[in-house]
Protein backbone atom coordinates (compact mmCIF):
# COMPACT_ATOMS: atom_id res chain seq x y z
CA UNK A 1 0.00 0.00 0.00
CA UNK A 2 1.72 3.53 -0.91
CA UNK A 3 2.51 5.88 2.31
CA UNK A 4 0.53 9.39 2.68
CA UNK A 5 3.18 11.59 3.06
CA UNK A 6 1.06 13.79 5.03
CA UNK A 7 0.55 11.35 7.65
CA UNK A 8 4.39 10.28 7.55
CA UNK A 9 4.84 13.95 8.27
CA UNK A 10 2.05 13.76 10.93
CA UNK A 11 4.05 10.78 12.59
CA UNK A 12 6.99 12.60 12.53
CA UNK A 13 6.01 15.30 14.64
CA UNK A 14 4.27 12.77 17.10
CA UNK A 15 7.27 11.09 17.27
CA UNK A 16 9.32 14.60 17.79
CA UNK A 17 6.73 15.52 20.39
CA UNK A 18 7.53 12.22 22.61
CA UNK A 19 10.84 12.76 22.39
CA UNK A 20 10.31 15.80 23.69
CA UNK A 21 7.31 15.04 26.12
CA UNK A 22 10.43 12.54 27.90
CA UNK A 23 12.91 15.32 27.75
CA UNK A 24 10.55 17.50 29.55
CA UNK A 25 10.26 14.92 32.55
CA UNK A 26 13.62 14.16 32.85
CA UNK A 27 15.76 16.02 35.76
CA UNK A 28 14.14 17.77 38.74
CA UNK A 29 11.52 19.82 37.62
CA UNK A 30 8.97 18.28 35.57
CA UNK A 31 7.51 20.85 33.90
CA UNK A 32 3.83 19.35 34.01
CA UNK A 33 1.52 21.61 31.42
CA UNK A 34 3.92 20.72 28.60
CA UNK A 35 4.24 17.44 29.45
CA UNK A 36 0.49 17.44 29.18
CA UNK A 37 -0.46 18.40 26.33
CA UNK A 38 2.53 16.24 24.68
CA UNK A 39 0.57 12.95 25.94
CA UNK A 40 -1.58 13.86 22.83
CA UNK A 41 1.26 12.47 20.84
CA UNK A 42 0.88 9.39 22.37
CA UNK A 43 -2.96 9.05 21.49
CA UNK A 44 -2.07 10.32 18.21
CA UNK A 45 0.11 7.07 17.08
CA UNK A 46 -2.73 4.97 18.52
CA UNK A 47 -4.97 7.21 16.77
CA UNK A 48 -3.77 5.92 13.30
CA UNK A 49 -3.83 2.74 13.79
CA UNK A 50 -7.09 2.24 15.00
CA UNK A 51 -8.19 4.87 11.53
CA UNK A 52 -6.23 2.23 9.61
CA UNK A 53 -6.10 -0.95 11.41
CA UNK A 54 -3.74 -3.05 12.11
CA UNK A 55 -2.93 -6.07 10.59
CA UNK A 56 -1.69 -8.84 12.97
CA UNK A 57 1.10 -10.66 11.00
CA UNK A 58 3.69 -13.01 12.26
CA UNK A 59 6.53 -11.26 10.45
CA UNK A 60 5.24 -7.73 11.86
CA UNK A 61 5.85 -9.59 15.56
CA UNK A 62 8.85 -10.52 14.91
CA UNK A 63 9.93 -7.70 13.61
CA UNK A 64 8.79 -5.50 16.53
CA UNK A 65 10.03 -7.68 19.17
CA UNK A 66 13.65 -8.04 17.29
CA UNK A 67 13.98 -3.94 16.57
CA UNK A 68 13.14 -3.94 20.45
CA UNK A 69 15.63 -6.44 21.65
CA UNK A 70 18.09 -4.64 19.16
CA UNK A 71 17.39 -1.24 20.54
CA UNK A 72 17.02 -2.24 24.24
CA UNK A 73 20.78 -4.14 23.91
CA UNK A 74 22.38 -0.98 22.22
CA UNK A 75 20.95 1.21 24.93
CA UNK A 76 22.34 -1.23 27.68
CA UNK A 77 25.68 -1.61 25.75
CA UNK A 78 26.17 1.75 25.35
CA UNK A 79 25.33 2.34 28.73
CA UNK A 80 28.18 -0.41 29.62
CA UNK A 81 30.71 1.17 27.13
CA UNK A 82 30.34 5.02 28.65
CA UNK A 83 29.72 3.60 32.25
CA UNK A 84 26.83 5.68 32.51
CA UNK A 85 25.04 4.44 35.74
CA UNK A 86 25.26 1.28 37.63
CA UNK A 87 22.49 -1.64 38.77
CA UNK A 88 21.23 -1.55 35.74
CA UNK A 89 19.11 -4.88 34.61
CA UNK A 90 19.42 -7.70 32.59
CA UNK A 91 18.99 -7.03 29.25
CA UNK A 92 15.95 -9.99 29.39
CA UNK A 93 14.83 -7.98 31.93
CA UNK A 94 14.74 -4.41 30.52
CA UNK A 95 13.43 -6.36 27.06
CA UNK A 96 10.33 -7.22 29.19
CA UNK A 97 9.83 -4.40 31.91
CA UNK A 98 11.16 -1.40 30.11
CA UNK A 99 9.13 -1.32 27.05
CA UNK A 100 5.09 -0.76 28.16
CA UNK A 101 4.41 0.18 24.86
CA UNK A 102 5.76 -2.49 22.35
CA UNK A 103 3.73 -5.27 24.85
CA UNK A 104 0.51 -3.13 25.09
CA UNK A 105 0.89 -2.68 21.09
CA UNK A 106 1.03 -6.73 21.08
CA UNK A 107 -2.03 -6.89 22.81
CA UNK A 108 -3.90 -4.36 20.70
CA UNK A 109 -2.46 -6.47 17.51
CA UNK A 110 -3.92 -9.45 18.82
CA UNK A 111 -7.45 -8.19 19.85
CA UNK A 112 -7.70 -5.41 16.89
CA UNK A 113 -9.01 -7.95 14.29
CA UNK A 114 -12.21 -8.60 17.06
CA UNK A 115 -12.53 -5.09 17.50
CA UNK A 116 -12.69 -4.03 13.78
CA UNK A 117 -15.22 -6.70 13.02
CA UNK A 118 -17.61 -5.54 16.29
CA UNK A 119 -17.40 -2.04 15.09
CA UNK A 120 -18.06 -2.86 11.09
CA UNK A 121 -20.18 -5.29 11.59
CA UNK A 122 -23.66 -4.26 12.36
CA UNK A 123 -25.07 -0.50 13.13
CA UNK A 124 -27.69 -1.98 15.82
CA UNK A 125 -24.67 -3.04 18.29
CA UNK A 126 -22.94 0.02 17.41
CA UNK A 127 -23.96 1.79 20.89
CA UNK A 128 -21.77 -0.09 22.79
CA UNK A 129 -18.81 1.54 21.64
CA UNK A 130 -18.45 4.13 23.98
CA UNK A 131 -19.20 2.04 26.36
CA UNK A 132 -16.43 -0.72 25.78
CA UNK A 133 -14.23 2.15 25.23
CA UNK A 134 -14.52 3.43 28.95
CA UNK A 135 -14.08 -0.61 29.96
CA UNK A 136 -11.27 -0.76 27.85
CA UNK A 137 -9.46 2.30 29.22
CA UNK A 138 -9.91 0.63 32.94
CA UNK A 139 -6.76 -0.26 34.58
CA UNK A 140 -7.04 -3.79 34.62
CA UNK A 141 -4.39 -3.90 37.30
CA UNK A 142 -6.13 -2.28 39.59
CA UNK A 143 -9.59 -3.13 38.96
CA UNK A 144 -9.11 -6.74 37.85
CA UNK A 145 -6.18 -8.47 39.33
CA UNK A 146 -6.55 -11.79 38.09
CA UNK A 147 -6.40 -10.19 34.34
CA UNK A 148 -3.84 -8.19 35.28
CA UNK A 149 -1.53 -10.43 36.60
CA UNK A 150 -1.60 -12.09 32.98
CA UNK A 151 -0.37 -9.25 31.13
CA UNK A 152 3.35 -9.15 30.23
CA UNK A 153 4.08 -5.65 31.82
CA UNK A 154 3.34 -6.80 35.17
CA UNK A 155 4.80 -10.15 34.75
CA UNK A 156 7.91 -7.93 33.85
CA UNK A 157 7.66 -5.75 36.46
CA UNK A 158 7.46 -8.68 39.00
CA UNK A 159 10.73 -10.16 37.40
CA UNK A 160 12.50 -7.14 37.70
CA UNK A 161 11.24 -6.12 41.58
CA UNK A 162 12.03 -9.62 42.63
CA UNK B 1 -22.66 7.58 24.33
CA UNK B 2 -23.03 11.32 25.93
CA UNK B 3 -22.72 10.16 29.88
CA UNK B 4 -19.67 8.05 28.92
CA UNK B 5 -17.94 11.03 27.37
CA UNK B 6 -18.77 13.08 30.44
CA UNK B 7 -17.93 10.99 33.29
CA UNK B 8 -14.89 10.06 31.09
CA UNK B 9 -14.04 13.90 30.69
CA UNK B 10 -14.42 14.37 33.97
CA UNK B 11 -11.85 11.32 34.86
CA UNK B 12 -9.58 12.85 32.60
CA UNK B 13 -9.45 15.88 34.72
CA UNK B 14 -6.78 15.67 36.70
CA UNK B 15 -8.22 17.56 39.61
CA UNK B 16 -11.75 15.98 39.15
CA UNK B 17 -10.76 12.37 38.88
CA UNK B 18 -10.95 11.53 42.46
CA UNK B 19 -14.43 12.55 42.52
CA UNK B 20 -15.29 10.34 39.29
CA UNK B 21 -16.27 6.70 40.27
CA UNK B 22 -13.57 4.71 39.38
CA UNK B 23 -10.67 6.41 41.47
CA UNK B 24 -8.25 4.62 39.09
CA UNK B 25 -10.59 3.91 35.97
CA UNK B 26 -10.00 6.09 32.78
CA UNK B 27 -7.14 7.78 33.67
CA UNK B 28 -4.75 5.43 35.05
CA UNK B 29 -1.70 4.34 32.84
CA UNK B 30 -2.24 0.76 32.00
CA UNK B 31 -1.45 -1.29 28.77
CA UNK B 32 -4.75 -1.75 27.97
CA UNK B 33 -5.76 1.73 28.00
CA UNK B 34 -4.65 1.76 24.02
CA UNK B 35 -7.24 -0.71 22.99
CA UNK B 36 -9.82 1.86 24.37
CA UNK B 37 -7.97 5.09 21.81
CA UNK B 38 -8.02 2.44 19.08
CA UNK B 39 -11.42 1.25 19.29
CA UNK B 40 -13.00 5.63 19.35
CA UNK B 41 -10.29 5.78 16.84
CA UNK B 42 -12.11 2.71 14.40
CA UNK B 43 -15.71 3.74 15.40
CA UNK B 44 -14.97 7.89 13.68
CA UNK B 45 -13.94 6.08 11.12
CA UNK B 46 -16.62 3.89 10.40
CA UNK B 47 -19.10 6.09 12.03
CA UNK B 48 -18.59 8.70 8.74
CA UNK B 49 -18.14 11.95 11.44
CA UNK B 50 -15.34 12.79 9.13
CA UNK B 51 -17.05 13.95 5.76
CA UNK B 52 -19.66 15.01 7.61
CA UNK B 53 -17.63 17.81 9.39
CA UNK B 54 -15.45 20.68 8.00
CA UNK B 55 -12.37 21.62 8.07
CA UNK B 56 -13.00 24.64 9.88
CA UNK B 57 -14.96 22.68 12.57
CA UNK B 58 -11.89 20.23 12.81
CA UNK B 59 -9.04 23.63 13.65
CA UNK B 60 -11.70 25.11 15.67
CA UNK B 61 -11.97 21.51 18.26
CA UNK B 62 -8.02 21.86 17.95
CA UNK B 63 -8.07 25.49 18.70
CA UNK B 64 -10.52 24.97 21.50
CA UNK B 65 -9.04 22.04 23.03
CA UNK B 66 -5.63 23.44 23.20
CA UNK B 67 -5.82 24.96 26.52
CA UNK B 68 -7.99 21.98 28.04
CA UNK B 69 -5.42 19.92 26.69
CA UNK B 70 -2.72 21.34 28.69
CA UNK B 71 -4.16 21.24 31.89
CA UNK B 72 -6.17 18.14 31.59
CA UNK B 73 -4.89 15.62 29.81
CA UNK B 74 -3.88 13.38 32.92
CA UNK B 75 -3.29 10.37 31.03
CA UNK B 76 -2.87 9.21 26.94
CA UNK B 77 -6.25 7.82 27.05
CA UNK B 78 -7.96 10.80 28.20
CA UNK B 79 -10.99 12.24 25.84
CA UNK B 80 -9.29 15.87 25.51
CA UNK B 81 -6.03 13.97 23.92
CA UNK B 82 -7.92 11.99 21.57
CA UNK B 83 -9.93 15.14 20.18
CA UNK B 84 -6.91 16.86 19.81
CA UNK B 85 -5.07 13.94 17.96
CA UNK B 86 -8.30 13.35 15.91
CA UNK B 87 -8.53 16.93 14.71
CA UNK B 88 -4.71 17.22 13.73
CA UNK B 89 -5.19 13.78 11.48
CA UNK B 90 -8.00 15.08 9.79
CA UNK B 91 -6.43 18.64 9.34
CA UNK B 92 -3.05 17.07 8.41
CA UNK B 93 -5.02 14.78 5.95
CA UNK B 94 -6.71 17.14 4.24
CA UNK B 95 -4.65 20.19 3.96
CA UNK B 96 -0.94 19.18 4.47
CA UNK B 97 1.39 18.97 1.55
CA UNK B 98 4.79 17.77 1.80
CA UNK B 99 7.51 16.75 -0.11
CA UNK B 100 8.55 12.64 0.15
CA UNK B 101 11.28 13.20 2.97
CA UNK B 102 8.82 12.36 5.34
CA UNK B 103 8.54 8.80 3.97
CA UNK B 104 12.43 8.58 4.39
CA UNK B 105 12.12 9.10 8.02
CA UNK B 106 8.27 7.10 8.58
CA UNK B 107 10.33 3.67 8.79
CA UNK B 108 12.82 4.64 11.73
CA UNK B 109 10.33 6.27 13.87
CA UNK B 110 9.74 2.95 15.99
CA UNK B 111 13.50 2.54 16.37
CA UNK B 112 13.50 6.37 17.67
CA UNK B 113 11.02 6.10 19.98
CA UNK B 114 12.98 2.30 21.42
CA UNK B 115 16.61 3.85 21.41
CA UNK B 116 15.71 7.34 23.22
CA UNK B 117 13.38 5.66 25.90
CA UNK B 118 16.89 3.12 27.19
CA UNK B 119 19.13 4.08 29.43
CA UNK B 120 21.48 6.25 27.14
CA UNK B 121 18.63 7.79 25.68
CA UNK B 122 17.68 9.22 29.29
CA UNK B 123 21.39 9.97 29.61
CA UNK B 124 21.64 11.48 26.85
CA UNK B 125 18.63 14.11 27.82
CA UNK B 126 20.65 14.66 31.19
CA UNK B 127 24.28 15.47 29.54
CA UNK B 128 22.64 17.35 26.73
CA UNK B 129 20.60 19.74 29.01
CA UNK B 130 23.75 19.81 31.35
CA UNK B 131 25.92 21.32 28.58
CA UNK B 132 22.87 23.67 27.61
CA UNK B 133 22.04 24.82 30.83
CA UNK B 134 25.44 25.41 31.38
CA UNK B 135 25.27 28.21 28.31
CA UNK B 136 22.48 29.93 29.98
CA UNK B 137 20.37 28.90 26.65
CA UNK B 138 16.36 29.59 27.67
CA UNK B 139 14.56 26.71 29.39
CA UNK B 140 12.34 25.71 26.40
CA UNK B 141 14.35 26.52 23.63
CA UNK B 142 16.88 24.04 25.44
CA UNK B 143 14.28 21.20 25.77
CA UNK B 144 13.65 22.03 21.92
CA UNK B 145 17.46 21.39 21.04
CA UNK B 146 18.04 18.82 22.95
CA UNK B 147 14.76 16.57 21.87
CA UNK B 148 15.98 17.95 18.12
CA UNK B 149 19.83 16.15 18.72
CA UNK B 150 18.37 13.03 20.42
CA UNK B 151 15.86 12.63 17.55
CA UNK B 152 18.46 12.97 14.62
CA UNK B 153 21.30 11.32 16.87
CA UNK B 154 18.77 7.75 17.07
CA UNK B 155 17.44 8.34 13.55
CA UNK B 156 21.38 8.90 12.40
CA UNK B 157 21.96 5.25 14.79
CA UNK B 158 18.71 3.54 13.18
CA UNK B 159 19.89 4.80 9.34
CA UNK B 160 22.92 2.97 10.12
CA UNK B 161 21.39 -0.29 11.50
CA UNK B 162 18.81 -0.47 8.35
CA UNK B 163 21.94 -0.06 6.29
CA UNK B 164 24.25 -2.82 7.25
CA UNK B 165 20.92 -4.82 7.50
CA UNK B 166 20.61 -4.02 3.85
CA UNK B 167 23.81 -4.77 2.95
CA UNK B 168 23.49 -8.44 4.37
CA UNK B 169 20.49 -9.34 3.07
CA UNK B 170 22.00 -8.21 -0.13
CA UNK B 171 24.99 -10.45 0.11
CA UNK B 172 22.92 -12.79 1.75
CA UNK B 173 20.62 -13.43 -1.27
CA UNK B 174 21.56 -15.58 -4.39
CA UNK B 175 22.19 -13.54 -7.60
CA UNK B 176 19.87 -14.72 -10.14
CA UNK B 177 21.28 -16.75 -13.38
CA UNK B 178 20.52 -16.36 -16.67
Amino acid sequence: MRRNAAIELYRCLLMFGIVLMHCVSQGPIVRIVPYRFLMACVTGFVFISGYYGIKCTSFKIVHILATTFLCSAIGLFSCRIFGWGSGQPHIWQYFISGNWYVWAYLVLMAIAPIIDRAVESDKQHRWAIPLLVAVFGWNFLAGMPVIGGLLPHPVGFGSHTF
Amino acid sequence: MLVVFIWAWLAGIGHTKEFVFPVEGFATESPLTLIGIYMAARWFRVSGLECKMSSKAFAGIFVLGLPFASIGVANYNSPFAFVMAMSLFVLFKRHMKCGTWSLAVAPSLFSIYMLHSTFAGQRLFIMAEDWLMSNRIPVYSMYLLVAAAVFASCFILDTCRRGCWYLCRKATTPKEVN
